[in-house]
């Protein structure tokens, strides 16, 4: 285990207080956090198909809930999260085979799998909603 | 998992973790599987927007997508699992607590994962 000791004149590393993210690391963490989120989202569809089975009644209060507007937007951010985290493993996955390392093709990437989760995004709720009438 | 090691690590032996190398595998199998199960899930659920207990009853009951909601939620479980001791593992440093999270978190998901797949064929059989 590493110890810091304060009496260290050593210069120290840039804090994440201080230093600005650059897209790259932005991206990072948000893909452990939107992970983070669909751990939440996994366990509130799973009690949703848990009250099917045992609990009818509840079943169509959750499916009330997510009708009032505050549920879509649950539901929306949820879907932008999967989307997300979809595209950006899929990045990851590219990385594994040694693909976009370069620093310009890493910022493309970034705005690729922005861009894409955004879409698929707007894509599924537009369709949800035509196909709703 | 001989293949993805490297013949320094072979030579060094096991890292402090003891599966370093399974876990990164499973981690990006999972992911893989998970990707044509999300995309079919999503369609689903958009189909599924609106219904009530007895038309999800009876959506669910048909054997592919009772079969594959089964895959979805044991590979979720594992991917989450996956995902969520590395989360863990980064922040968590007291070492009681962090070994509390990692159990307690496999056993959830375990117990989850369970009352999922029983609640699908409770509907399904």
């Amino acid at each position: 285990m590493l110890v810091m000791t304060t009496d260290s004149k050593r210069p120290l590393s840039p804090h994440l207080q201080v230093y600005r993210l650059p897209m790259t690391a932005l991206m990072s963490i948000s893909h452990r956090a939107s992970g983070a989120v669909l751990v939440v989202g996994t366990v509130m569809a799973g009690l949703w198909l848990i009250t099917a089975a045992f609990a009818p009644a509840y079943f169509d209060m959750i499916m009330a809930l997510a009708n009032t507007p505050i549920g879509t937007i649950v539901m929306f951010g949820f879907s932008f999260a999967l989307y997300y985290h979809m595209c950006n493993g899929i990045r990851h996955m590219f990385w594994d085979l040694g693909f976009l390392f370069k620093l310009k093709n890493a910022a493309i990437a970034n705005w690729v799998v922005l861009l894409s989760a955004a879409a698929l995004t707007s894509m599924t709720w537009w369709c949800a909603c035509a196909w709703q009438g | 998992m001989d293949r993805i090691q490297s013949d320094i690590a072979k030579a060094k032996g096991l890292g402090s973790a003891h599966h370093g190398a399974e876990h990164w595998m499973a981690q990006r199998l999972t992911a893989l599987a998970n990707i044509p199960l999300i995309i079919w899930f999503i369609y689903s659920v958009m189909h599924l927007r609106g219904v009530n207990q007895s038309e999800f009853v009876l959506w669910l009951a048909e054997p592919v997508n009772a079969v594959l909601t089964i895959l979805l939620i044991l590979n979720i479980s594992y991917h989450a699992v996956l995902g969520s001791q590395v989360i863990v593992e980064d922040y968590i440093s007291c070492k009681v607590l962090r070994m509390a999270k990692l159990i307690g978190q496999k056993l959830f998901f375990i117990a989850f994962s369970v009352a999922c797949i029983f609640s699908v064929l409770t509907i399904a059989l």
